[in-house]
This record gives C-alpha cells, structure tokens and sequence, in this order.
C-alpha cells in the first residue's frame, strides 16, 4: 500500500469475512451498493446472485468513512471480498496553534522533499493533458496509473501550483483565482487518493458507472492488463451536470463583469465547466479502456457516443426482471369492478358499462422518497385525479435517504387534505406490491431503465411514467417487433401533475384501456426484458472476458 | 521539483555582477577624475547584466534578484542569492499581477457586443447551447421574481426533454427553498405566540406573523406557491397580517402586503377595499406604492372581457390626482352612491378610455 493511501484512503479488507486469491470479477460501484438501496442496487445484487458459479469483489467507491451506514443487503456467498475507498477523508477539527504549527512543519519538510525529486511527476503531465489538452486516452491514463504524485504534493508542490496557474491561464481565465485554487484541489485530490487505493486483483474488472468507479477500474485494468467492461444505467457525465447546474457552492457572481440580472446574455461559469469537463474526461478514459460498454436504451447509447465512446464497443442490455404472476387473463374483465365511482352519474354510466360495486384504483409509487424522484407531482396528481375519481395512491419506498424531503412531501398530502387517500407506507418486498396496485406511476426528473416498470409489468399492471430516459420506449416500444405489441402506459412530460392527473383518471375509468395496456406489459416483459436474458448476456460477456484474460496470460 | 536546483549553480552571475560593481568601487576611490562617477555608474548597471540573463529564475524571481543587485551595490548579488535559496515564496509575483486583469475587468465592447448579439431568453433556452440554456436557468433561479417563474413554466412545455428537465428541477428547487423558509416562519411564529405574556413577546409575534405573511404573498405573486395550496396559503397569510396588524409599527406594511396578497389571489376587490381603508391613515412614504397598486386593483376588478394581453401590455398608469380617484369602492357600496361616472376614476388601456369601476361592473353583469 502506498503511503499516501495509507493516510487518506480506508481500504476494507480488514472487514472482509474471507479474501479470495483472486475473485473472478471486480464489481466497482459508486456510492450505491451494498450501502443504498435503489434501483442500481437492486441490479447489482441481481447480477451477484445469478452468477454463482463466478466469485466476486465488490469495490465501494465512497464520499468520506461513515457517510454509508450499514449495508441494506445481505452479501450473496459468492462475494469474497468487500472493498472501500473513499474520495475524501473524514472532516477534521480546526487546528489550533500547535497545530498549525506542525502543519507548517510538515509543509516545509514536504516542499524540501519535492525538491530533490529527480524527474516531473507523470501524473501530473496526464492532469495537465486531461484539463488543458482535453485528452483522455490511454497515454493520460498510463501517467495516471505511474501514481508518482502524493496529495501533499499536490497541496503543496511548486509543480503542481505551477499547473494551477496554467489552468488558469488557458482554462478558466474568467475564474477568480483564490476560488479556483480550492476547486482545483476538491477536483484533483480524490482523484489522487483513488490513485493511491491498492489494486485489487481480479481476473476482470465491471465498473457499474463510470466516474471515480470508472476510473479506479480503468486504472487497475491498464495496471493488471485483465479487462474491462463498462455498465452505464444512467449517463454519469450528463447526471453530474444536471447536479452542477444547481450547485451552490460554485460561486457565478465573481469575475468579469458583475452577473447581469439580465437572461439574455448568460456568462457560463468557467468553474462549473472545469468541473463539467472533469466528469466527461474521467467517462472517456473508462470508455477508452473498456473492452465492452454496456447501456441500457438506445438514448443513452447516442448519448455515450456523443461523450466520446466507440460505438463499436457499445452493447444494449436491457434490465431484466422475473416473471412473477401468470400472464393477465386472455379477455378483459366485463365490468368497470375496479373502475372508480365517485358518485353515480359518473361516465361511466353515461357511456352505458354496467357498474359493480366501484373499488377505489389502487395507485401506487414505488422508488426512495428523494427529490429526484419527484414525489411533490405525484401527491399533485393524484390530488387533481382524487377531484375526478376514488384513488387509493400508496407511496411504496424508503424514505430516510432524504428525510427533510419526506417531511416535505408528507406536509404537502397533509396540507391537501388527501391523508386518508394518500399513504406513505415504506418500503416492502416485490411480491406485496404489485399484486395489491391496479397502477404504478413513475414522477420521476431522471431515470436510466427503471425496474420498477418493469416488475410493474411483469405482474401485468400499466405505467403511467414521465418521458426521461428510456421510459418512453419501455411504454411504446423500442424496436418495430415491440412497438407491434401497443402501449402498455401513459408517458407523460416531466413535472406536470395535470397530466399526470389525467393519466390516472382515464385508467380508472377505461378498465379495458388498463387491461389491455397492462397485457401488453407483460406481453412485453415476456418477449424483451427478462432476467434470464439479461443474466445470460452477461454471463457470456464475462465468459468472454475472463477467457480473454486467460488467453493473454498464457 | 528540481527548478531550485539551478540557483545553486549559477554561482558565476552573482560573482560577475559583485566584481562589476567592484570595479566602479576601485575606479571611485582609486582614480579621483571627472569621468570615474559616470563610468562607476555603467559598472554598476553592468552588475544587472549577469543576473538578468539567469534563465533557471523564474521573472518574480529574477525581479526580486535585480531590485537587490541595483539598490545594494556590491552585497546586493550576496542578499538576493540568500534570500532566493531560503525564501519561502508561493508563486510568480509578475503572473499574479499578469492575472490581477481577470479578476475584474472592466466592460468593454466585446462585452456589449455580446450583449446585443444574444438572443432572446426564450430562444438562447430553446436553442443556445445545454451550457448557456443551463446559464440561464441559473440566472432565473436566483431571480426567482414572478418574469423568472413564467420564463421557467414555459420551458417545462419545451418539447426538448432535457430542457423541459432543467426547467422541471429549477421549479423544484424554487418551491423547496419557498417550502423550506415557510416551515421557518412557521416555527419562529409559533414560538412567538407561546412565548406571549408581555407586550414586547407581542411585538415579536406581529413581527414573525408579517414575515411569515410577506413570504406567502411574495409566493403567491410570483408564482411559486403550489397552486392548489394557494387558498390555503392565502388564508393563512389573511390570519398572520390580522396578527401583524397589532403592532401600528406594522400597519404600512400590513396594508401593502395584504393588497398584494389579494391581488396575488385573484380577488382585486379584496385589495381595494384594503388599500380604501388604509390609505386615509397611510404614512407619505407607503402613500405612493398605495396609490399604485390601487391603480392594479381597479384594473384587475374590470376584467375587460373585450379587451385582450395586448391592450394590457400597453397600459400605463396615468398620473393620478387626489381629486380625481373616485371614491373608495366599499365607501361607494356602503353608503349607497351611484355609480361613478366614466370620466371619473377611469383608467386609459392602450387607446382606450376604461369606464369606472362600478359602471365597468355592470356591463360585465350585464346588469
């Protein structure tokens, strides 16, 4: 272990129940499983437990020790080892005089040491190639791996405050200067420390995103020669900007002329792009380096593409799921039996169907309770559908990921006067979901290939989900074959509770639309998104890829 | 890190420049002539050269090493070489002042140019680049006034996905922070009001009560409140102004922000008989802003049904005269008074001349 990985980088074996020699595969995630719960959890955990016959490393690439807590899944037997690493260190006390004394100590002793280092350091060459050049291939990523510069040379080297100065110069001239210099260190020093992490070795590396897990398993493919293959659920790069975008903590208002309140003439801040290039730099040397890249929808692969990954080695695999329940029945039901009747004039007489005793329409959320996820338009919609129809909406999800967002979203059901018919009811296993929903709806701003419509179809109930990702051709049809089968939901835009509304108020009434859409759900699960499918593509993919290692070993 | 390293061996400078400046000493004291000053003078200038052309210093460096050379003859190559081998620097003194510009410059016509050539906000969101379309979000999240909102609503139709994306998170960020400063005045109210038991416990009740109802009605005018919260909302603001209202400190206040509440609740008539009552008492400083949002108020009680955005779009508030403001419209249904004539308290709209508002009334009513 590098010294300097020893001091800033907390390595997991020691928590390791036992260590294989060398597992099969290396699975680097970041910020997701064992420790959050959600839909790339629940994937990674599916891909574990289909493959028994492989065993598997999970490397955890984390914010700072002790921001996870414990972890929400029970390992699978064939996870020999659980690693982590974090990008930050733990936040420490201020230091005090006798502190501060010994730091500038250390400075100094560190500086003295720089000195006498006999040769440029290549890890900052590749930086400097990264954020000036605008390169990302492999020469970037062999300095990178050279792992020749330790964070207090970083923080503290003449070099290193000389490649400041020239990413101020030709980068970001337009930024104040100080407010670059913290950004320059926030940007480069968790990079360092993943540099400095131990390599694991595995016969081949699966980095479930790019970003940092993308390039630590970038870094120890290139540094172990065993291969690498890339999954993208959501499009990292595009998912961080989004992020940027809102950022507080870039400051807009310093530099050149005074912000205009104007619209018109935005200045673009010169930070929030020097952060922007950064993420798209790090998903191009994991492009680079893979062997396969794998997505979920045909949108994400055109994104990809336009962030610089051969299409040659893009893959799509859709997300997989079990068939749970047998397929709806061959004719639709004769009755509006579960059709709402608020009151008995309703269309539904009017249109001349024979109502039984009306059930309320049993619509349910299923995600974690975070902004993302856009709950405040599903407790809206529902609250307009509730004006035209009985629901019975169920938010089916954890909710202390973001507590202060559920707090949120439970004042506003309160505030609404929906609390007998909108319920927060946690988290629960698949099977007591979907059997007991007639609908699932989906608010959410932004989704890879979310399994919930999935397993939504799975037990034939229709979506109704807003337009972002692949929803749209989940619910329409991805290919001519798919699109035969018809809609099996309602896609709706984003934040627009109206429609969302209507959505759900013409599915309570049109039982036939809400059986056929739900048919041709599990029509569709059937034909396209089934787990054994998925489990054997990527079976193959690792088959290949470990053959492939073996071969070059030999 | 080896850029120290040449210091050390470019001994031969710093040795040239102390002999040349040695030589203009010896020539001084040895050889009392005219010439010997102006020629002690070139040596010392001669004592520059060696220095300046030591490429292994960076120019911070080679400038501090020439200052030191030029005002202390002889000795000065000894203190610059000393203080370069054990000075603590942190960087270049000439690239810092070299950047000192791009910390603040001033505007120039580039700048202006840019100005005039941008496109309109609606069109740059539509069709700028994601990082200007993300510029502007941006921009209008941190405006947050009632054009920012309307501008944000409208990109959530945009039929681009991503944009209408951007718009959608912006909104949410806006009624977070609104959700999240209202639970705040909520709790200050609250415990202002448990904590009533003097006259000054009062005080601090009306002064959270017109926070929490200024917030509400700041909201609501711009568009941020969950719409179907507004009346809720609106209630609520009805309850913490009564409460405000208590202290007369308050009562300017209290009565601008009440009429924009109604005005912002769609009940102009509300926020006439509101601003009726509070102008004979108003101070000369809320008079004004009174007066104004009367003028809204009346204009928003007709609702011009033959009239369309673009005859609004032209209205301007005339100059108003005391004389010529028509009664106050409660006084008016209080006490029975017919209704005012055209001429008298109407509003002009784009060219055309707008009746009062109790006439304008009855032929909306058509009554």
């Amino acid at each position: 272990m590098a010294a300097d990985g020893a001091v800033y980088a907390s390595f997991g074996l020691a928590d390791d129940p036992q260590v294989a020699d060398r597992p099969d595969v290396c699975l680097l995630v970041e910020g997701t499983y064992p420790f959050v719960s959600g839909g790339v959890s629940s994937w990674v955990h599916d891909v574990i437990c289909g493959h028994p016959e492989l065993t598997f490393a999970v490397l955890y690439v984390g914010s700072y020790p002790g921001a996870h807590g414990e972890p929400r899944y029970t390992l699978p037997s064939n996870v020999v080892a659980l690693h982590r690493v974090f990008c930050q260190e733990a936040a420490l006390a201020p230091l005090d005089g006798a502190g501060r004394a010994s730091l500038r100590e250390q400075i100094r002793s560190v500086r003295t040491a720089i000195d006498a280092r006999p040769s440029a350091s290549r890890v900052l060459a590749g930086l400097q190639r990264m954020h000036v050049e605008g390169e990302a291939g492999t020469d970037v990523l062999a300095a990178l791996a050279s792992n020749d510069l330790s964070l207090p040379e970083l923080m503290h080297g003449r070099s290193s405050f000389q490649l400041l100065t020239t990413i101020a110069e030709r980068v970001a001239p337009d930024a104040p200067f100080l407010d670059l210099f913290w950004h320059y260190r926030a940007i480069f020093a968790p990079v360092l420390r993943l540099l400095a992490a131990p390599t694991v070795d595995a016969r081949c590396y699966h980095a479930v995103a790019t970003g940092y897990a993308g390039l630590l398993a970038a870094l120890w493919s290139h540094r172990t020669g065993r291969p690498l293959m890339v999954t993208e659920h959501g499009i990292y790069a595009r998912e961080r900007d989004m992020e940027l975008a809102r950022a507080d903590w870039i400051r807009d208002d310093a530099g050149g002329v005074s912000e205009p309140r104007s619209t018109w003439a935005p200045r673009v801040s010169p930070l929030r792009r020097l952060w922007s290039s950064f993420f798209r730099a790090l998903s191009r040397i994991a492009y680079v380096q893979a062997r396969h890249i794998i997505t979920l929808s045909d949108a994400n692969r055109v994104k990809q593409i336009a962030d610089g990954a051969p299409p040659e080695k893009i893959e799509i695999v859709p997300n997989g799921v079990a068939l749970a329940a047998p397929p709806p029945a061959a004719e639709p039901p004769p009755t509006t039996a579960t059709s709402p009747a608020p009151a008995p004039e309703q269309p539904e007489r009017e249109r001349g169907v024979v109502a039984l005793p009306a059930r309320r329409l049993r619509v349910g959320f299923v995600g974690r309770v975070v902004p993302i996820k856009d709950l405040v338009t599903f407790v809206r919609a529902c609250d307009i559908a509730l004006n035209s129809v009985d629901v019975d909406a169920r938010v089916i999800g954890p909710t202390e990921e973001d507590p202060g967002y559920a707090a949120r979203c439970r004042q506003l059901v309160a505030r609404l006067g929906r609390s007998n018919s909108i319920q927060f009811v946690g988290p629960m296993p698949p099977a007591r979901i979907y059997g007991d929903l007639d609908l699932v709806v989906l608010t959410s701003f932004s989704e890879g290939q979310p399994l919930v419509i999935l397993e939504a179809y799975a037990w034939g109930l229709p979506v109704v989900a807003t337009d972002v990702g692949a929803c749209r051709e989940m619910i329409e049809g991805r290919s001519d074959e798919d699109r035969r089968i018809g809609p099996s939901g309602i896609v709706t835009r984003v934040a627009a509770p109206k429609e969302t509304g209507a959505a759900i108020v013409r599915l309570a009434r049109d039982v036939r639309l809400r059986w056929r859409m739900g048919a041709a759900g599990h029509e569709r699960v059937t034909a396209f998104y089934q787990r054994k499918d998925m489990l054997a593509r990527y079976r193959a993919l690792y088959t290949s890829l470990i053959a492939g290692a073996e071969g070059k070993r030999t | 890190m080896d850029d120290r390293g040449p210091h050390r061996h470019a001994v031969a400078a710093w040795i040239a420049a102390s002999l040349a400046d040695l030589v203009g000493l010896a020539l001084l004291v040895g050889v009392q002539e005219p010439w010997t000053l102006p020629v002690a003078g070139a040596c010392h200038l001669v004592a520059l050269l060696p220095v300046a052309f030591v490429r292994s210093l960076s120019r911070s460096e080679k400038t501090l090493a020439l200052s030191f050379v030029f005002a202390l003859p002889i000795v000065g190559a000894l203190l610059a070489v000393l203080a370069l081998e054990h000075g603590e620097g942190e960087g270049s003194l000439i690239s810092d002042l070299a950047m000192a510009p791009a910390l603040a410059p001033e505007p120039v016509a580039g700048d202006f140019g840019r100005l005039a050539a941008a496109l309109p906000s609606c069109e740059a969101l539509s069709a700028g680049t994601v990082e200007e379309r993300r510029a502007i979000i941006a921009t209008l999240v941190r405006r947050a006034d009632a054009e920012a909102v309307a501008l944000l609503r409208w990109a959530l139709g945009a039929s681009d996905p991503d944009l209408a994306v951007d718009a959608a998170l912006a909104l949410e960020e806006l009624t977070a922070s609104f959700d999240a400063r209202l639970a705040a005045c909520r709790e200050a109210l609250a415990a202002a009001r448990a904590g009533v038991s003097a006259p000054a416990d009062g005080m601090a009740a009306a002064e959270a009560a017109l926070a929490a109802s200024e917030l509400i009605t700041h909201a609501i005018d711009v568009g941020v409140a969950d719409p179907a919260l507004v009346h809720a909302l609106a209630s609520e603001a009805r309850e913490d102004y009564a409460l405000a209202a208590a202290d007369p400190a308050h009562a300017d206040a209290v009565a601008i922000g009440r009429s924009q509440l109604e005005l912002g609740a769609l009940r102009p008539d509300t926020a006439l008989a509101c601003i009726d009552a509070a102008l004979p008492a108003a101070s000369p400083d809320a008079r004004p802003t009174l007066l104004s949002l009367r003028e809204e108020a009346l204009l928003a009680s007709h609702a011009l049904p033959w009239e369309g955005p673009s005859a609004l779009a032209s209205y301007h508030v005339r100059a108003h005269s005391q004389a010529r403001r028509p009664p106050p419209l409660t006084a008016r249904r209080r006490l029975g008074v017919p209704p005012v004539p055209a001429a008298s308290g109407s509003i002009r709209v784009g060219p055309v001349q707008v009746p009062g508002a109790a006439a304008t009334r009855k032929v909306r009513h058509g009554r």
